[in-house]
């Protein structure tokens, strides 16, 4: 048993995997898995002739590669025919795709990149994080939400999406009914931001450095930072993505930031509502409430720098397996995030909570991009 | 197991364990996803280490 699972459960996994990479497979083509005649998705939409300003229409302004791909068959599948009940389980093992690959990517980092793109991110991210749930709280105090709504909304739109409602409900002691509005709002926010930011940023004429600051910080779903990275700038084994290279670190140290914003959560609704928080002391909670997996990543880092896997630049073989793994890892987990986009939960959303929660995301959005206009370099 | 001010046999955990459910995750808990997710990586890394040249 693990996890209070039994063996059958990670049996009843393998068709769903397989299901989604297969997805991924399709869109990014079978080479890497010894079958070059199928070059993917991505490239057949290449091969289109709509251009714009001798740009390809598809890839290259709306940049639907493999990525985003991956997303709309996943979300095409959910919302039509549904998910096959053999594909269930292996579904709901995408989060731990995404979170393995983020590991692996910290094979990308040296100490030094992390000290240089740590300090800004910790700086732009702080600041952030915390006026946009301190400002959710008040909207949502002058809109009369219920204060554990807007704690769970605050957290969504500050930290890091799902993962911080989540994280935040027990501690606000939030109804379920709050955290399906918050979830609702957060992901139908977040779908808009996915297919949006990278037009934008290519409009806007960001670099792929700037771009990875702007959905670092603005955009407020984990797995969304991720895509939206890679659909600006896929990159490739040899040269990997500047946009998630830098969209990631900033991501991480927002994840990081989630026990701290709980603890500030719970405190601001126990002041509003004359109620104690009993579900721990301070030092237990942020404890329970830390992302383990950035430890991982963190290692990860170390192990690179110290040349465990050889050369960084050029990148040795290992490295360059390991950079082509974690892109495998992060097209099956995004096809499965794709898989969990459900248009009718995201119908859940509205009235007060969606203005607040979308409110406040644009707002994040907006100050993120001017700060970038204005202060982040084009180069880390 | 903790009973939440004003929700009548709706306790702490209650609250986590729906929230968790809600996150559609094969691990009933995120910490555990999180250990799951370092071990298998180190899994890979080693495979990689051990067997690829260069």
């Amino acid at each position: 048993m693990v996890g209070g699972r039994s063996g059958t459960t990670w049996i009843r996994a393998i068709p769903g995997l397989f299901l989604l990479l297969a997805i991924a497979a399709f869109a990014r083509g079978t080479g890497d898995l010894g079958f070059p005649q199928w070059t993917g998705a991505e490239a057949l939409l290449r091969t289109l002739p709509v251009h714009v300003y001798g740009k390809n229409l598809f890839v290259d302004i709306l940049h639907l590669n493999f990525i985003l791909i991956t997303i709309i068959i996943g979300m095409l599948i959910r919302n039509t025919i549904g998910t096959p009940r053999w594909a269930v389980e292996g579904v709901k093992l995408s989060r731990l795709f995404i979170k393995m690959g983020v590991i692996l990517l910290g094979s990308l980092y040296s100490l030094r990149d992390l000290q240089k793109l740590g300090t800004t991110s910790v700086i732009m991210v702080l600041f952030f994080v915390f006026a946009t749930a301190l400002f959710v709280m008040w909207m949502g105090r002058r809109m009369n939400l219920d204060p554990a709504s807007s704690a769970v909304l605050a957290a969504g739109c500050g930290v890091c999406g799902v993962s911080a409602i989540v994280a935040t409900s027990p501690a606000v002691k939030a109804k379920t009914s709050d955290v399906a509005y918050s979830i609702a709002t957060i992901l139908a926010f977040g779908v808009a931001c996915l297919f949006t930011f990278p037009t934008i940023g290519t409009w806007l004429g960001l670099t792929p450095h700037q771009f990875g600051v702007w959905v670092g910080t603005g955009i407020l779903n984990s797995g969304q930072v991720l895509a939206a990275a890679l659909a600006f700038d896929p990159g490739t084994a040899t040269q990997p993505s500047q946009s998630l290279k830098t969209g990631e670190i900033f991501n991480l140290t927002r994840v990081v930031f989630l026990p701290f914003v709980v603890l500030l959560l719970a405190f601001v609704y126990s002041q509003m509502t004359g109620e104690k928080d009993d579900c721990g002391s301070a030092a237990k909670g942020i404890w329970d409430k830390f992302p383990v997996f950035v430890l991982g990543f963190l290692a990860m880092v170390l192990l690179t720098s110290f040349g465990v896997f050889g050369s960084t630049s050029p990148p040795s073989n290992k490295l360059w397996w390991i950079r082509n793994l974690y892109m495998w890892f992060f097209s099956i987990g995004l096809t499965g995030l794709g898989m969990q986009i459900s248009i009718a939960e995201m119908r859940k959303a509205g009235g007060a909570p969606l203005v607040v929660g979308v409110t406040a995301g644009l707002l994040k959005a907006a100050g993120a991009l001017i700060v970038v206009k204005l202060l982040v370099p084009p180069m880390p | 197991m903790k009973t939440v001010a004003g929700k009548t046999g709706i306790t702490c955990s209650d609250h986590v364990i729906e929230a968790e459910k809600r996150s559609l995750s094969l691990f009933s808990t995120e910490r555990l996803e999180d250990y799951m997710a370092i071990l298998v990586a180190a899994v890979v890394l080693t495979i990689v280490l051990l067997f690829v040249p260069g």
